[in-house]
């Protein structure tokens, strides 16, 4: 038993408290989840065998979602287009953490609040998005969808090695 | 009297400012730093006639979260009992370590399918993984498709009258939430009497008996 603790330890392997705090409704990162989450059901449904097979699975995840096949559609389309923005931000932070790092210097805090900042206002975009061009019904049964059933499923906490 | 600890703080400090030892620099930085941990288990999702499906996601906000690495293994159950494993990893920062579970129904039956995950946090700075804890989606519970009718109706078969009796019926076919097109099949002997049935959508459909020839009325 030792031994096996020795070696979760030695690999870094330590499991801290989890501390599960409220999520705000609306909260930007839901919405991540959400654009996560649906771009993968598009994944999936391409991945099927034939067109009949990718028909039904279209329906049921629309269904899911408690929104109509073409409102699908639609929230398909916004969160392909947010994930396409937050890449762009992420590929501009790597950038400067590299040329940072190749300088042999500091990231500058700022700078990196500035990259954590347009992740935010893309994915507060996106849910505006989402508002504007699903169907009111649409857009009422998905907003209810990802502030009830997918938030209450979800759980975040302050990660931090402090404690290594 | 200086502490161990605020020894190397303050030594790091120097070397920082002076731009010297760049990884200790850079493992002073991630120490005070914390990101936010995410992590999610969906609710199992009826996909199509035959599968059942169910997401896990770990990510990671926050101003520096491009320094951390999320992974989510997720695990697949019917009625309690483990079906399936999947893991993430080798997952990039800044991107969602993302897990899909699909089940497919034919071999495992009926029955509550649900998902639960365990999200995980690997700060490459400080070579340390740290856990958020579990997630648990809901349950979506999977009856198998039912037919309902008068039995044996195809009996008629291979008799020289069938005095009025029709070799076929009216059998209501109950999906039972799968989605498509579900099929049954009786088979009893060969052009003895062997009914199949389909339904898009499903309801009271006709029955009948293949064509056996002079059996058949």
């Amino acid at each position: 038993m030792n031994k096996v603790a020795l070696l979760l330890f030695a690999s870094g392997l330590v499991v801290a408290q989890t501390t599960i705090t409220g999520i705000s409704v609306d909260e930007p990162e839901l919405y991540y989840g959400f654009f996560s989450l649906r771009t993968q059901m598009q994944a999936d449904i391409s991945s099927a065998e034939n067109d009949s097979i990718a028909s039904e699975r279209q329906a049921s995840l629309a269904k899911y979602l408690h929104i109509s096949e073409a409102d699908f559609v639609r929230a398909g389309d916004v969160s392909k287009a947010v994930l396409a923005r937050i890449v762009g931000v992420v590929s501009a932070a790597k950038a400067y953490n590299s040329q940072e790092t190749a300088g042999r210097r500091m990231p500058d805090r700022a700078k990196l609040q500035a990259y954590q900042q347009q992740r935010t206002v893309a994915l507060e975009d996106g849910m505006k998005e989402l508002k504007k061009v699903l169907s009111p019904q649409g857009w009422s049964a998905l907003h209810d969808f990802i502030n009830g059933e997918y938030r209450s499923h979800l759980v975040r906490k302050e990660v931090s090695h402090a404690n290594k | 009297m200086l502490t161990s600890s605020t020894r190397r703080i303050a030594r790091s400090a120097v070397m920082c400012s002076l731009g010297l030892f760049w990884a200790l620099c850079a493992q002073a930085q991630c120490q005070q730093e914390t990101v936010t941990g995410w992590g999610a288990s969906s609710t199992s999702i009826r996909l199509d006639s035959n599968h059942v499906q169910a997401y896990g996601q770990s990510w990671t906000s926050g101003d520096v979260y491009l320094q951390v690495t999320p992974y989510v293994e997720s695990w697949q159950q019917l009625n309690g009992s483990t079906i399936s494993i999947g893991y993430t990893g080798n997952n990039n920062p800044g991107s969602t370590a993302q897990v899909t579970l699909t089940t497919q129904l034919d071999p495992n039956g009926p029955g509550s399918y649900s998902i639960y995950s365990s999200h995980w946090f690997y700060w490459a700075c400080a070579n340390y993984t740290q856990n958020l804890g579990n997630t648990f989606g809901n349950a979506v519970v999977v009856y198998r498709p039912t037919i309902t009718g008068v039995s044996a109706f195809w009996w008629l078969g291979g008799v020289l009258a069938d005095n009025g009796y029709y070799a076929q019926s009216g059998l209501t076919a109950n999906p039972n939430g799968a989605s498509g097109t579900p099929y049954w099949t009786v088979n009893t002997v060969n052009c003895g009497g062997s009914v199949s049935l389909g339904c898009n959508p499903c309801g009271v459909r006709p029955a009948s008996r293949p064509d056996c020839g002079q059996h058949e009325r």
